[in-house]
């Protein structure tokens, strides 16, 4: 397989790049592309097309993940071509055809040799950075040919790099194993001791309740202890109470028989003598001077009473009196106000030539608010009417123009052509870019008449004509299947019987080199020790007969010993038996390997025999089915070749009938397209023609169609043009006739306005011509007029009414002046009669009279004020009045109630005197004091049997008294002393026993059903299956590795020939003959690979420099491809700048080696040195290999 | 007569769970002890619910565990049921007959524990039940036990309380005091409440022969609901209903990544597979197993760093609350054709793949492997009888297998690229 074409269409730098590498053409490509220009691209792209683009690319700089797309096209070495795009995508999803459409994955499989993406570039990719790696992996190899040629054959370092990580895994998972195991064993152990067992746990059962039994006695003895000592203390604590209790008996003994009087009787005779002297008579003196007091103060008060019958009026004229004080500030204001709003109206009334009115009489010149409006809604409308007037006119005139514009620009133009018909034609119109059709259908003919010639000579040396291609009668492809399986069967058969005879004949050859070598080795047989024993035997049997016949010893037996005397023979014979035997011994071995030679020579020569007979049967089977082959082919006339080469030409043959077959249909549809074409362009010409359009002779359907076009354009816009004309005169003429319609209705409405207007300014006293600014000048005036005298005629009502009320109130105060306070009447009765007087004297003056106003009324205003504070003191004293009253009555009430008490108290002490049996207070106070003495000593005595009892613990007195004289009263305190010292050794022991009772008891409690154990023994749980899962993995890399080694070993004992000796070729090449020959060669059991130059054999490892290790690597590598090439179909080399540590020299020999190579199989080589390209033309023909430039342009 | 009853078997308490490896933020600390806060569970239910009596149908404990504070606790619990006035009925089973606590553990006054040495029967006079039940005085009772209980007492209900392996049917259970299902049928009770089989089963309907199953699974193949079995008795109908009482849920989880091209991709399926599982099991926490299976382009990363893998799924569950991701099986196989690279006989790749089958089918070459693996298997203790996570490299089934994850490991690593120029 070799790429014939790789389409970048969204990938990487790329958009739409192709490369092209054409069948014909040779097979050594050299990409050549500077720094950056995409070569790695190229690179990635090429596994990328063939098997999927990877999952993390990096490609998809400028290209979505989505919308990558690369292309290819390819031959099969059979000839056949296929061409595809890959997407990006689900697996099995990425492949599709030409046309986007999803294709099988398996279709392209078939076709490549390498399965997998990643193998593929092991295998047949290769750049300098792993050429490199590659080589410092052989240095790492320690010269193992074995890892080498294995190394090799997979491609780079991912040998070394395996082996290195595996190597490094198993280092930690051992060490994980080795931690998570430890865990392991401690959790158990902290386990099982956290495990109560169960002896443990009976024991500690047992001694808790020992413990339990030890706690009790020592508390029963402890609360002995502690009883005794209790006693003698309580000893101890009674005895000086005791002896006090003695000494008060005799106390009260020594007083005598007193009356003992109750304790309260003291404080009864207290409270009461306090009561009637400190409180009772004091108070008694206080009320009856406070009685006193009152009656003085109450005698003392005068009440007007005639003033305070006449309470409601003074309020009434107490209110009033405010009210007239205000008026009387108010009213030279109003006055003013008054006078001042007079002569503005009589100002207006001159302004509008009607000075001479009187005020009272304005009302008959007031214009009514409707008269007002009407007014001013007949000036508003004579002026809009005017104005729509003036614009009717302006516009009668404009459209009178247009008119005429359009009457004249319509004689202008040409009327224009019919086109209806020769739009007809091109609405029927079938296809209007048939023209391009039929010129790609004929390149499509002519691509499809290269197809069916390519695909027909792809069939050749089978190649038949597309004639009798229809008539071939082809066996078809499970028949040919079948054959290829059997064949393929067959030569597996034949090849493993060859080996078996090949490996018996080795087999045979080495079994014989063996036996001659012991041969020479005089191997002493067991045949030869049963003659020489026979032998014996013979010569024994005649010295029996001899001795019983007893012959001498120098007696000769004919047939025994050669002349020898019986008994020297006999001799001879035993030792050579014996001399056999030891030999025979001795050679036990060599025997044994004799035999055992032997018996491989024969059983190699049976599988030899068995193998021949298996590979003539095989033999006479192939005969008899090529047989079977050449009837299976003779319908067709053919004579076939081998069934996989039909196979291949099987396929090329049904490309061949694919083609044929397109190219049939397509011309199908080519004739049709051509018949249309000129059914089309026969229908145009007429059309054109009929509207007497130009049509040239020999124009083309297309152009035809242009022209139509351009005709029907060009009508139609001038018929447009006319009738949009004409609509716009039709428009302007009805315009005209409304505006002039308009126009007379405005005038009509403007002469009756102005009949309306006169009669209206006729009622203001203008002429009718006055204007509206006039009018409104008199209407304005008018309403100042009116609100003017609207602000006087209030004021003037309330100067009125001030005067009416004034005159009320005065009256009113000289009224009750009269009745209630005479005594003022003279003052104001002198002012009204200077008043009188003045009027009679007929001096009015108007400033004189105001004064003497006034004075009268500041007289009336004070005695106002006069009798309203006289009233107001003559209420005052009435309350006072009736307080005292009041006040007397409480006092008297009081006064009865503490004499009252007082005699209560007297009553009392008189019983308490007769209780006691005292005749008198003083009598009562010395029994008093005589009965408080018995009692404190009877008191004491009380407390004293107190202290016994409790410090006695409860025991009686007289048990008491009784202890203590059993006891030796000085003893008590050592004994105390004695019995706590016992005491507290008690405690001690007690103590003890509690403290080890609860320790064990928490022990008991703590071990009571806590899960500490399973807890441990859960977490050891976790760590074994830790362990266990690191133990797999270590198993698993530990097997890997055996694996890994026992298929290296095999790989070099299989290859190690063929590779070695083809590698060894390019190396001396490569090294321009500086190393002649790779070896392998055995040391302890290991193939070490030596590489020989002139003179000297060395170490891969130590001795080769880094380039030449590179170049090992790539004689290695391009001998292992060959390996796969000779059995599997070919694969394109891909490579990436290999050759930059080569020097020009090495360079030049390694592109005559690709070169070479190329033979077997596509190469392509990627370089960004332009001296790789130098020397590729100083190295190869022309025809040898092929340039390609990757244009930076293009990215 | 109403009356209501709960069945239970096999408790095992403080049996520890198994296989769960440690990692960080795994719910471990609170599931060490869950086989007893799965017996809590069961007791309160009993005294919440308030029902009649409880029924334990053998192995209480483990045969070889030896802290005495196991039995404490099961005390205590007994303490609780005997404050509700709940009576229980108990037949030591195999694990519980070989364990020393079973004969030194005192029993409450509300416990009735059966003899081993013949079939005994308590009467509970009120509700008008018979319970017959023997216990095991050895581990292995190979004798049919349930032919010896005695007839059903005339006029009761009647429960037989049994450990047994029944007709055997559950392989992964040794035999023990084997019975057929029909003899139990003719015996004439109204219920079998039989223990030892860890796996809820109901042998028969009418009347019901009953497997609770086990009330805590221990480990990866005890997997689903677990707890005990709830009957109610109403004037003679029967109604069983099963209870859930586990405070871990085993669950195996297989995720496919066919379609995924990452292991990324992959984790974030595992993280869908298992909050679906916590989702529709939200009760209680989990101890998954995931399984990652299809042929996935994820495979040679995956295989290539597993413990990577592995861990990374622990991480992404940890999200999860209580979820313990128990072990992550990456059974994916690569896109890549790997019989018929078998039979390139002329690339290293076929060589490794020739090689591995050659072990596979060579018992001699096993016994290689076998040996060179021994210093690994001597490394681990002696495995005990209930084991399931045992490592067995001295079994050539077990070797087979790897050589299967060898060649699932190898070959992805062997192809995988180095760096392009």
């Amino acid at each position: 397989m070799k790429f014939l074409q790789i389409d970048l269409l969204a990938y990487g730098h790329f958009t739409n790049r192709t490369l092209e590498f054409p069948s014909e053409g040779p097979n050594f490509h050299i990409i050549y592309g500077r720094n950056e220009a995409g070569k790695s691209t190229i690179l990635r792209a090429i596994s990328g097309v063939l098997y999927d683009i990877e999952i993390q690319t990096r490609d998809d700089f400028i290209h979505a993940k989505p919308d990558l797309r690369i292309g290819a096209r390819l031959q099969h070495s059979s000839g056949a071509e296929r061409a595809f795009l890959r997407k990006k995508g689900r697996l099995g999803t990425t492949l599709l055809d030409p046309s986007g459409r999803p294709l099988d994955e398996s279709q392209l499989k078939s076709w490549l040799s390498v399965p997998d993406r990643d193998l593929f570039r092991h295998m047949f990719g290769l750049s300098h950075e792993q050429l490199r790696a590659a080589g410092e992996a052989l240095a790492d190899a320690e010269d193992d040919a074995g890892r080498m040629l294995f190394g090799a054959a997979l491609g780079g370092t991912s040998l070394q790099q395996t082996v290195e990580r595996m190597e490094g895994e198993a280092k930690a998972t051992s060490s994980a194993l080795k931690e998570a195991l430890k865990k392991y064993h401690e959790k158990r152990k902290a386990s099982t001791d956290a495990a109560l067992p169960i002896k443990v746990w009976l024991d500690l059962n047992t001694d808790v309740e020992k413990a339990e039994a030890d706690a009790q006695s020592s508390a029963e003895r402890l609360r002995n202890g502690a009883a005794e000592i209790a006693r003698l203390q309580r000893i101890q604590k009674v005895l000086p109470l005791l002896a006090r209790r003695t000494e008060l008996l005799q106390q009260r003994s020594d007083l005598g028989d007193i009356r003992i009087l109750a304790p309260e009787v003291t404080t009864t005779r207290k409270d009461l003598l306090r009561e009637r002297d400190q409180t009772l008579a004091p108070e008694i003196e206080r009320i009856q001077n406070r009685i006193a007091e009152l009656r003085q103060e109450r005698d003392a008060l005068s009440i007007p009473k005639e003033l305070l019958e006449e309470s409601d009026r003074i309020r009434r004229l107490k209110d009033q009196l405010g009210q007239y004080r205000k008026e009387r500030m108010d009213l030279p204001g109003v006055t003013r106000s008054i006078i001042e709003l007079e002569s503005q109206e009589k100002e207006i009334l001159a302004e509008l030539g009607l000075g001479s009115l009187a005020l009272a009489d304005i009302e008959s010149i007031r214009i009514d608010e409707a008269a007002r409006k009407r007014t001013q809604d007949l000036d508003r409308k004579r002026t809009a009417c005017e104005s729509e007037l003036h614009q009717l006119r302006r516009q009668i005139a404009a459209k009178q123009v247009a008119r005429k514009q359009c009457i004249e620009k319509l004689a202008s133009l040409p009327e224009p052509p019919d086109v209806s018909s020769l739009r007809s034609t091109w609405d029927q119109l079938a296809e209007r870019t048939i023209d391009d059709k039929v010129r790609r259908s004929e390149a499509a003919l002519r691509d499809l008449d290269a197809q069916v010639e390519r695909t027909r000579s792809a069939t050749a040396p089978w190649a038949v004509s597309a004639t009798q291609m229809l008539s071939l009668a082809v066996p078809s492809d499970e028949a040919l299947q079948m054959f290829i399986e059997r064949e393929q069967d067959d030569q597996q058969e034949r090849r493993e019987s060859e080996s078996a005879a090949r490996e018996a004949n080795a087999e045979i050859d080495r079994a014989e080199r063996e036996l001659r070598q012991l041969a020479r080795l005089d191997v002493t047989s067991q045949e030869d020790l049963d003659v020489a024993r026979k032998h014996r035997q013979k010569g024994w049997d005649h010295v029996l007969k001899a001795w019983k016949k007893e012959t001498p010893p120098t007696l000769v037996v004919e047939s025994y010993g050669s002349g020898e005397p019986l008994a020297d023979a006999y001799a001879n014979a035993v030792r050579k038996a014996d001399d056999l035997s030891d030999k025979l011994r001795q050679d036990a071995d060599r025997s044994a390997r004799l035999e055992r030679f032997k018996d491989e020579q024969e059983q190699a020569q049976e599988r030899l025999s068995e193998a021949t007979k298996a590979t003539a049967a095989i033999d006479a089977r192939m005969r008899d089915r090529a047989e079977e082959w050449n009837k299976l082919w003779a319908p067709s006339g053919l004579q076939p070749g081998s069934p996989r080469e039909m196979a291949g030409w099987r396929k090329r043959f049904e490309s061949f009938q694919d083609a044929v077959r397109k190219r049939e249909d397509a011309s199908r549809a080519h004739e049709e397209l051509r018949r249309v074409l000129v059914e089309q362009k026969r229908a145009l010409e007429l059309a054109l023609t009929a509207v007497k359009a130009t049509v040239s002779a020999g124009q083309s359907c297309k152009e035809l169609c242009a022209l139509v076009q351009q005709t029907i354009g060009q009508t139609e816009a001038a018929t447009g043009e006319i009738a949009r004309i004409r609509a716009e005169h039709e428009t302007i003429e009805r315009d005209l006739k409304t505006l002039e319609v308009d126009e007379e209705t405005a005038r009509s409405r403007s002469i009756v306005l102005d009949t309306e207007w006169g009669e209206a300014v006729a009622r203001l006293r203008l002429r009718p011509q006055a204007t509206g600014a006039e009018a409104a000048i008199v209407l304005d005036k008018l309403t100042d007029l009116f609100t003017t005298d609207e602000k006087r005629r209030p004021q003037d009502a309330r100067r009125r009414a001030i005067y009416k009320q004034q005159a009320q109130f005065e009256a009113g105060v000289v009224d009750l002046v009269k009745r209630l306070a005479p005594e003022f009447l003279p003052a104001h009765d002198r002012i009204a009669q200077a008043l009188v007087e003045w009027h009679a004297s007929g001096l009015a003056n108007a400033g004189n009279h105001r004064r003497l106003e006034e004075i009268e009324k500041d007289t009336i205003d004070k005695l106002a004020e006069t009798l309203i504070d006289r009233h107001e003191a003559g209420a005052r004293d009435e309350a006072t009045q009736a307080r005292l009253s009041e006040d007397l009555r409480k006092s008297a009430i009081e006064l009865s109630q503490s004499e009252e008490r007082f005699k209560g108290v007297q009553r009392q002490l008189e019983a308490l005197l007769l209780e006691t049996g005292c005749d008198s207070v003083e009598a009562l106070m010395q029994a008093e004091r005589r009965s408080d003495e018995a009692r404190v000593v009877d008191n004491d005595l009380k407390q004293i049997h107190e202290k016994i009892l409790i410090a006695g613990d409860g025991k009686t007195i007289h048990e008491l008294e009784k202890a203590a004289a059993e006891d030796d009263p000085d003893r008590i305190a050592a004994r105390v002393q004695e019995a706590g010292i016992a005491h507290s050794v008690l405690e001690r022991e007690y103590q003890d026993a509690l403290t080890r009772l609860g320790e064990l008891r928490g022990r008991k409690r703590r071990q009571d059903g806590q899960g500490e154990a399973a807890r441990f023994d859960g977490e050891a749980q976790e760590y074994l299956a830790t362990a266990r899962a690191h133990a797999g993995r270590h198993a698993r890399l530990q097997v890997g590795a055996l694996v890994l080694q026992r298929a290296v070993d095999s790989y070099r004992r299989k290859n190690e020939s063929a590779i070695l000796r083809r590698a060894e070729s390019l190396f001396q090449r490569l090294t321009l003959g500086r190393y002649r020959e790779l070896r392998v060669e055995y040391e302890a059991g290991k193939a070490k690979l030596r590489a020989i130059r002139p003179g000297e054999e060395v170490d891969v490892a130590r001795s080769l420099s880094d380039g030449t290790l590179d170049q090992l690597f790539l004689s290695l590598r391009l001998a292992s491809i060959e390996q796969h090439l000779a059995s599997q179909e070919a694969m394109p080399l891909v490579l990436d700048d290999i050759f930059i540590n080569f020097d020009d020299e090495r360079t030049r020999a390694g592109i005559e080696v690709l070169a070479e190579f190329a033979q077997k199989t596509q190469v392509l080589l990627l370089t960004h040195h332009a001296r790789t390209l130098e020397l590729a033309k100083k190295a190869l023909m022309e025809s040898a290999w092929m340039e390609h430039r990757l244009d930076p342009a293009a990215i | 007569m109403s009356f209501t009853f709960v069945h239970a078997a096999d408790i095992h308490l403080d049996s520890p769970l198994r296989g769960l490896e440690r990692y960080e933020s795994a719910p471990a600390e609170r599931m060490r002890l869950a086989t007893r806060e799965a017996f809590e569970n069961l007791v309160q239910y009993c005294v919440t619910e308030k029902v009649d009596f409880l029924l334990l149908a053998g192995d209480l404990y483990d045969g070889d565990w030896r802290d005495y504070n196991t039995g404490h606790f099961f005390l205590r619990q007994m303490a609780l049921l005997r404050d509700a006035g709940i009576p229980v009925f108990i037949v030591w089973g195999n694990h519980d007959a070989e364990n020393a606590m079973t004969r030194k553990l005192s029993p409450l006054d509300n416990m009735h524990v059966f003899p081993s040495k013949k079939a005994g029967t308590k009467r509970l006079e009120d509700l008008n039940v018979s319970i017959h039940g023997q216990s095991y005085g050895k581990k292995d009772v190979s004798d049919d036990l349930a032919d010896k209980y005695p007839s059903p007492d005339a006029g009761c209900f009647n429960i037989g309380l049994l450990h047994t392996s029944a007709d055997g049917r559950s392989p992964e259970h040794a035999r023990y005091a084997p019975c057929s299902i029909e003899a139990l049928v003719d015996k004439g009770y109204g219920y079998w409440a039989l223990g030892h089989v860890h796996k809820r089963d109901i042998l028969r309907e009418n009347p019901p022969v009953v497997f609770p199953g086990n009330l805590q699974g221990r480990f990866f193949r005890e997997t689903g609901p677990k707890g005990a079995t709830v009957v109610c008795v109403s004037n003679g109908r029967l109604t069983i209903e099963e209870r859930r009482f586990d405070v871990l849920r085993w669950e195996i989880c297989g995720v496919s990544v066919a379609d995924v091209s990452s292991p990324d991709a992959a984790i974030d399926r595992v993280y869908e597979a298992l909050a679906g599982i916590r989702h529709r099991t939200p009760e209680v926490a989990l101890a998954v197993r995931v399984q990652l299976t299809g042929v996935s382009r994820a495979h040679a990363a995956l295989v290539a760093n597993q413990e990577r893998w592995i861990n990374e799924a622990r991480l992404r569950g940890a999200d999860l609350r209580d979820v313990w991701v128990e072990n992550v099986e990456i059974q994916t196989r690569s896109p890549v054709d790997l019989d018929a690279l078998r039979q390139r006989f002329d690339s290293p790749m076929g060589e490794v793949l020739r090689t591995i089958d050659a072990f596979r089918s060579d018992d001699a070459a096993l016994a290689e492997l076998i040996a060179a693996l021994k210093p690994i298997q001597d490394r681990f203790p002696a495995p005990e009888d209930f084991d399931p996570g045992a490592l067995r490299m001295d079994r050539p089934e077990t070797i087979r297998a790897l050589l299967n994850d060898v060649e699932q490991m190898l070959i992805p690593r062997l192809l995988e690229s180095g760096e392009e120029g």
